[in-house]
C-alpha cells in the first residue's frame, strides 16, 4: 500500500479510510469463507438420493380432535420434490381411513412440520402407520 | 495505511455505499422475489454455486476495470472494490431474504441458507457495482480525464464487458422461471427462427444507433464493419450468457438437444436486448 502511494500519489479521494478498510476486511472474510466452504463441499459432494424420515404423534385440539402432527425429514443427499406421505388408521389389517400430506419441496437435511386430520377417531384403530408414497429429483 | 486526515471523508464513503445498496436492490429485487431462485438455492450442487461465485467475481472485476467509476484505478484497487461489492452483496442478500422470511437459521440446514444467500448475492453484487458507478457520475472531474476515459472505454473489450453484464441482468431475471420451458416446449422450429431473427434485428438496430453517432468520424467501410461486429458480438454474448444462466437454473437436465437450443434462443431475445440496449444504461 505505501509503495503504491508513493508511486502514484493518489488524490485525497482515492485513499481508503478506516470504514472502507473495515468493510473490505469483513468482505474478504465472507468471500474467502463462502468460496472455501463451497470448494470443500464440492470436493466431498456425493449424490445420494433423498431419504425421507417421518415422525408422527396425536396432536388433538378442540376444533380438530382427530388431528396428527407429522414431521417429515430428508436425511438423504438430494432435495426431494413433490413428496407425498400417507397416514393410515388400521384395524386388523383393514384400512379405516387414510390422509395425505404433500410437500412441494423437501431440501436435504430440512424438516417440514405438517398436520393431518381424520374423520374417524384414531382410538378406534389398532394402529396408525405411514407410507412415503412418492417423491422425485427436482 | 493512509493517515486519518489524508483519507477520503467518511461522508463520501457512506454516500458511495448508499448508491451501491440502492443499485444492488434495484437490479436484484425481481430475483429476490422469485420462487424458482429460492428453490435453486437448495437444489444447486456446491460446484454450480462455486462456479457462479467465480464467474460473478470475474464479471465484477471486468466491470470495475472497463466501466467502473474510476478509469485510472489500479488492478489492486479494482480487486479491493470487487471484494467489497461482493461482501455488500452477501450482506444485503442475507438481510433481505431474512426479512422476507425465506431463510430461517433454526429450521434450515447451512447448505440451504447458504445456497439461497449466495445465488441472490451474485445479482445484488453486480447491482452494487453498477449502482456505485452509475450514480456517482458527478465525481468524475476534469476534461482531460474524461477524454482519456472515453478513448479507453470505446474499446471492444469495454463494450463486451458491458454486454455481458447487460445480458446477465436482463436475461438473468427471466432465466429461473418456468415460462422459458413453456415457450420452448410449445414453439415450432419456425417460431424459434422468428425469435432468433428478431433478436438479431434488435441487436443490429441498437448497434446502428450507437455507430451512427460515430459516423462523422469514421469511414463508411468502418461503419459497416462496426455494425456487423457489434451485432454479432451482442448476440453471441447474449447466447452464451443465456446458456450459462439456463444451465445454472437446471433447465438442461434431462432434456433433448432441440429443447436446449429452443430455450437458449427463447431467452436469447431478452439477453440480446440486455447486451445491446441494456449496456447503454449501465455504461
Amino acid at each position: 500500500m505505501s509503495s503504491e502511494n508513493q508511486q502514484k500519489e493518489p488524490s485525497r479521494k482515492d485513499k481508503k479510510n478506516w470504514l472502507e478498510w473495515t468493510v473490505f476486511g469483513i468482505s474478504v472474510l465472507m468471500v474467502v469463507g463462502v468460496i472455501g466452504y463451497l470448494a470443500y463441499m464440492t470436493y466431498h459432494h456425493q449424490e445420494s438420493p433423498p431419504d425421507i424420515k417421518v415422525q408422527y404423534r396425536p396432536d388433538p385440539t378442540e376444533n380438530s380432535p382427530n388431528r396428527y402432527y407429522v414431521a417429515v425429514q430428508n436425511a438423504g443427499g438430494l432435495t426431494a420434490e413433490g413428496v407425498m406421505i400417507e397416514l393410515m388408521l388400521l384395524d386388523n389389517g383393514r384400512t379405516l381411513e387414510s390422509s395425505q400430506v404433500q410437500l412441494p419441496f423437501l431440501p436435504k437435511s430440512a424438516t417440514h412440520e405438517s398436520w393431518v386430520n381424520f374423520r374417524t377417531d384414531p382410538a378406534l384403530a389398532d394402529s396408525v402407520v405411514y407410507k412415503v408414497m412418492s417423491y422425485k429429483k427436482p | 495505511m493512509a493517515s486519518e486526515h489524508d483519507a477520503k471523508p467518511i461522508k463520501d464513503t457512506l454516500q458511495e455505499y448508499g448508491k451501491g445498496v440502492a443499485g444492488g436492490l434495484l437490479f436484484s429485487f425481481p430475483l429476490l422475489y422469485t420462487m424458482e431462485v429460492w428453490w435453486r438455492g437448495f437444489t444447486a450442487s456446491p460446484f454450480a454455486l462455486l462456479l457462479l461465485v467465480l464467474v460473478t467475481f470475474f464479471l465484477l472485476i471486468a466491470y470495475n476495470r472497463y466501466a467502473g467509476l474510476r478509469a485510472d484505478a489500479s488492478w489492486h484497487e479494482i480487486i479491493i472494490d470487487s471484494v467489497e461489492e461482493m461482501g455488500i452483496g452477501f450482506t444485503l442478500s442475507f438481510a433481505v431474504l431474512a426479512m422476507l422470511n425465506r431463510i430461517q437459521l433454526t429450521e434450515m440446514s447451512v447448505e440451504e441458507v447458504l445456497g439461497k444467500v449466495v445465488i441472490e448475492a451474485m445479482a445484488v453484487s453486480i447491482g452494487v457495482s453498477i449502482g456505485t458507478a452509475q450514480m456517482g457520475i458527478e465525481e468524475r472531474s476534469g476534461k482531460h480525464e474524461d477524454e482519456e476515459v472515453n478513448e479507453k472505454r470505446s474499446a471492444k473489450a469495454h463494450v463486451a464487458v458491458l454486454a455481458l453484464c447487460g445480458s446477465l441482468i436482463v436475461g438473468g431475471n427471466v432465466a429461473p422461471t418456468e415460462e422459458i420451458t413453456t415457450i420452448a416446449v410449445e414453439a415450432s422450429p419456425a417460431d424459434i427462427l422468428v425469435i432468433a431473427l428478431v433478436s438479431i434485428f434488435i441487436s443490429a438496430m441498437v448497434a446502428y444507433f450507437i455507430n451512427s453517432r460515430r459516423e462523422e468520424r469514421a469511414k463508411r467501410s468502418d461503419f459497416v464493419f462496426h455494425l456487423v461486429f457489434d451485432t454479432c458480438m451482442s448476440y453471441s454474448i447474449a447466447l452464451v450468457v443465456s446458456a450459462f444462466v439456463l444451465w445454472f437454473f437446471g433447465h438442461f437436465g434431462g432434456v433433448g438437444t432441440w429443447l436446449i437450443f429452443a430455450k437458449v434462443i427463447a431467452l436469447g431475445l431478452l439477453s440480446s436486448l440486455g447486451a445491446s440496449a441494456g449496456r447503454l444504461l449501465i455504461k
